[in-house]
């Protein structure tokens, strides 16, 4: 779900990067066609979540904006137990510690058998642990029950149907 | 911490001190997502920049809280002012808001009559995160020891945590002390590239 606002003033140049680039942000973006260069203030004052120009990529930011997730919390989670990170890749059975320093960095993601296992470190479930990679798993995963909604609209209409529909929905929703 | 959705902007508090500075990084409902003490050595300045720079570009905070270091009755060494100036300076080129608080506005934000001790106030931040910092507490200092390095942890907290109790009014009555630095920063650099050398 878009979380943020941002409103662009457009100059038909890198659209596509801002998109992806606010994708990342869970941001829904509003090109704005704007004279440019605008004056800042006052359109900000217009528009008033977020404003950033598509020329320098320079996000203004609003200061009650909700912050991005971040791709995991291993770190708080394990400075909370006042493990070290070779005594967390003991716990997950890898051999050093630069492993865990990988994962905590957002360097590298870890395996479904880490993941568990980070939960049963930590005793928090793998969404919390990796809120940032869940929403980004969640959204790919909203966006293909859309099309499989449309998908499922041309069929023949049954019980099954408006069973799958409904549960089709819950995931778009 | 974990809030799926977090309601409140990511806030990174800096606390420099003799030895490096400390930090914390508050997220969500007032929870803490990172903590820690850096130490530096060499040119002290240049290595806290590098940290810092590094912490900004792993947690892209919206908000960076330092401590006012030209405020009225300030007792900051050179050192740290310069280095106060240079962080704002960091921020501002980042787009972080950047806000600042005396000494005394932090204690007006824990204690009632606005006194209080420092191993006071970090014994209320072990006690308002106690999973965190609550085995991090170092015992009080007697006349005879040095100020313990995990002080500055509890220092970068108690800024974030001001930020976050003090109404929007307050934060923005502090911007002005922001600009009125950061003016002085532009000040220096005119006069350092007057000088044909920089800050």
């Amino acid at each position: 779900m878009p979380l943020n606002i941002v409103t662009v003033y457009d100059d038909n140049k890198f659209r596509a990067l801002i998109s992806h680039h606010a994708a990342g942000f869970l941001c829904s973006v509003f090109f704005v066609k704007l004279p440019f260069p605008a004056k800042v203030p006052s359109v900000q004052f217009l528009y008033p979540p977020i404003l950033c120009s598509t020329n320098s990529l320079r996000v203004l930011r609003h200061p009650h904006m909700i912050s991005p997730q971040l791709s995991n919390y291993l770190r708080a989670n394990r400075k909370r137990l006042a493990l070290s990170q070779d005594e967390v890749a003991f716990l997950l059975g890898t051999q050093s510690g630069a492993k865990v320093c990988r994962y905590e960095k957002f360097i590298r993601e870890p395996s479904l058998e880490t993941a568990l296992a980070c939960e049963a470190i930590f005793k928090r479930s793998v969404s919390e642990l990796f809120p940032g990679l869940y929403q980004k798993v969640e959204r790919d995963v909203a966006a293909r029950a859309r099309a499989l909604v449309e998908k499922t609209d041309r069929r023949k209409p049954t019980r099954q149907t408006a069973r799958k529909r409904e549960a089709l929905a819950a995931l778009v929703s | 911490m974990n809030t799926i959705f977090p309601k409140y902007p990511r806030i990174l508090a800096i606390a420099p001190s003799t030895r490096g500075f400390g930090y914390a990084v508050l997220e969500g409902r007032k929870e803490l997502v990172d903590w820690g003490v850096k130490s530096v050595t060499g040119d002290k300045n240049a290595g806290s920049m590098e940290k810092v720079e590094e912490i900004i570009a792993h947690y892209n905070p919206q908000v960076m809280v330092l401590e006012d270091t030209e405020a009225k009755g300030s007792r900051r060494s050179a050192r740290i002012r310069v280095l106060t100036k240079r962080l704002i300076a960091l921020a501002e080129s980042r787009e972080i808001r950047v806000v600042l608080f005396s000494q005394k506005q932090v204690r007006r934000v824990f204690f009632a009559d606005g006194c209080g001790t420092k191993h006071a106030l970090a014994e209320i931040i072990a006690g308002r995160f106690p999973d965190e910092l609550g085995f991090r507490l170092p015992p009080k200092r007697r006349p005879w020891m040095s100020e313990d390095y995990r002080m500055d942890i509890f220092d970068a907290t108690a800024l974030a945590l001001a930020y976050l109790y003090r109404g929007p009014k307050a934060v923005e009555a502090r911007q002005n002390g922001c600009h009125r630095i950061a003016e002085s920063v532009k000040k220096s650099r005119r006069n350092a590239g007057e000088r044909g050398r920089s800050l």
